[in-house]
């Protein structure tokens, strides 16, 4: 049940994970949203979009020999480097945070300190505060699935999870790339006037998407959003300000907030089932299938079909 | 031989089936996450949404992830010691310790049918609700 002393665990990338995540470091205003395309009504609908994650599986240091020319060095964006393992998630969203110019947006006490407390440092030397943050890391690992068994890392099958997150962010009218792997921040460009920093990051994502083999790799967008019930409840007061509220436009307001409300709620169960321990439920499980004589039947079904799973597996790779 | 996944058979369906037994949803119940949500507090003597509450984590990603890895695990029998907190008999522990699941269940549903003599747990007094 322990992790060994200054260890991260994997976390899942999941917009609740992240949504309380972010709240649990102290940040106020923000919520992770996931994105299914890079369709622009996607974006629309979550204007303004701050930030995004993007999320890969990791095969191996990027083939993109260009990328040299466009890492560049400006004390002005935080830039941690990524100096272990498992982190990336909450590096990820950190390197989002740190950046973020929106005035409405509270980093909380915990970043704020960091922040400031990292000011001076090189890349290596933020990461390397950053994997040392015991707050930081405490809160990234109540995130992660409650490890009953200790050595549960090390029966799990050593091919999963070689995830890794990249960030995109618009800092001062340019579009970067801060991807934690790198030397430092990757310069994709100016955006142009009069076009959303999104349009523009779509055309990278999709160029990027574009260069992996299919089936190969999976790929997860997050966006770093302002908090959507904070922005209904604003829309509401300023057309009830302005008099131009019409019942229809109220109402469709107020269901967007009480489906945030619900999601929220969701999202929360969810991280309180991530969070349990299921050692005592499974133990009592096992019992109560006893009593009610399944549990061997039970077993003679999963057994069966973890035979079956196998033999299909094994045709399928012949 | 190779590790067998209960989580494979446990669909919503088996859960369901399960569930409507009344005594295993009163002995599941305390162990479930708990949300703290007062909605959830105040329906917790409500029989059914109890059951309900049974039939979510069971079949929810986190509980079957970690019913797959506790069959995963149980072969290297490190869960021998895990397993001896939870007042089995011998022969559990043993085929804990031994990493052998197939002894080991057969161990609980042999422990189970020796219990079924004693009798029954006295029902909560639940009759007389309206």
């Amino acid at each position: 049940m322990t992790e060994a002393e200054g260890s991260w665990c994997l976390m899942e990338s999941d917009p609740a994970v992240f949504t309380e995540l972010i709240k649990e470091f102290g940040v106020k205003g923000l919520q992770v949203e996931e994105l299914w395309s890079l369709d622009a009504e996607h974006f629309e609908r979550l204007q303004p979009v701050h930030g995004l994650i993007f999320l890969f599986k990791w095969i191996g240091p990027s083939v993109d020999s260009s990328d040299s020319e466009a890492i560049v060095t400006d004390d002005k964006i935080f830039f941690a480097r990524q100096v272990i393992r498992n982190a990336c998630a909450t590096q990820a969203i950190v390197q989002i945070l740190m950046n973020l110019e929106s005035s409405e947006l509270e980093l909380g006490e915990t970043l704020r300190d960091f922040k400031e407390f990292t000011k001076t440092f090189d890349s290596s030397m933020k990461g390397l505060a950053l994997s040392n943050s015991d707050t930081i890391r405490n809160v990234h690992n109540s995130f992660s699935r409650q490890q009953i068994f200790e050595f549960d890392n090390k029966s799990a099958p050593k091919d999963d999870d070689v995830f890794h997150f990249v960030s995109y962010i618009p800092i001062a009218g340019r579009l970067y790339e801060l991807d934690g792997l790198k030397e430092g921040p990757l310069d994709h460009g100016q955006i142009p006037e009069g076009k959303d920093w999104t349009d523009i990051v779509t055309v990278v994502l999709q160029d990027r998407i574009n260069k992996y083999s299919e089936n190969e790799i999976h790929f997860n967008l997050l966006a770093i959003v302002n908090d959507r019930k904070v922005e209904c409840e604003k829309k509401i007061a300023a057309l009830e300000a302005t008099g131009r509220a019409t019942p229809e436009k109220i109402l469709e307001l107020k269901q967007l907030i009480e489906d945030e409300e619900s999601k929220r709620h969701k999202f929360r169960m969810e991280n309180v089932r991530r969070k349990h321990n299921y050692l005592p439920l499974i133990v009592e499980f096992l019992k109560e299938l006893a009593q009610q004589k399944q549990l061997i039947p039970l077993y003679e079904k999963a057994k069966e079909k973890c035979e079956t799973k196998k033999k299909s597996k094994s045709k399928s790779s012949t | 031989p190779a590790s067998v996944d209960l989580a494979a058979g446990v669909s919503s369906d088996f859960v369901k089936r399960i569930t409507s037994c009344p005594t295993t949803v009163q002995k599941l119940t305390p162990l479930l996450p708990k949300f703290g949500f007062s909605e959830v507090v105040d329906s917790a003597k409500d029989q059914e949404s109890d059951s309900k509450n049974v039939v979510d984590t069971l079949i929810s990603p986190a509980f079957q992830h970690a019913l797959s890895s506790f069959c995963s695990a149980f072969p290297s029998g490190q869960l021998g010691p895990l397993v001896e907190q939870f007042q089995f008999g011998k022969d559990a522990i043993q085929a804990a310790q031994s990493g052998n699941l197939e002894a080991f269940l057969t161990a609980i549903q042999k422990e189970a049918d020796n219990k079924t003599q004693e009798p029954p747990v006295e029902k909560p007094e639940d009759m007389n609700v309206d």
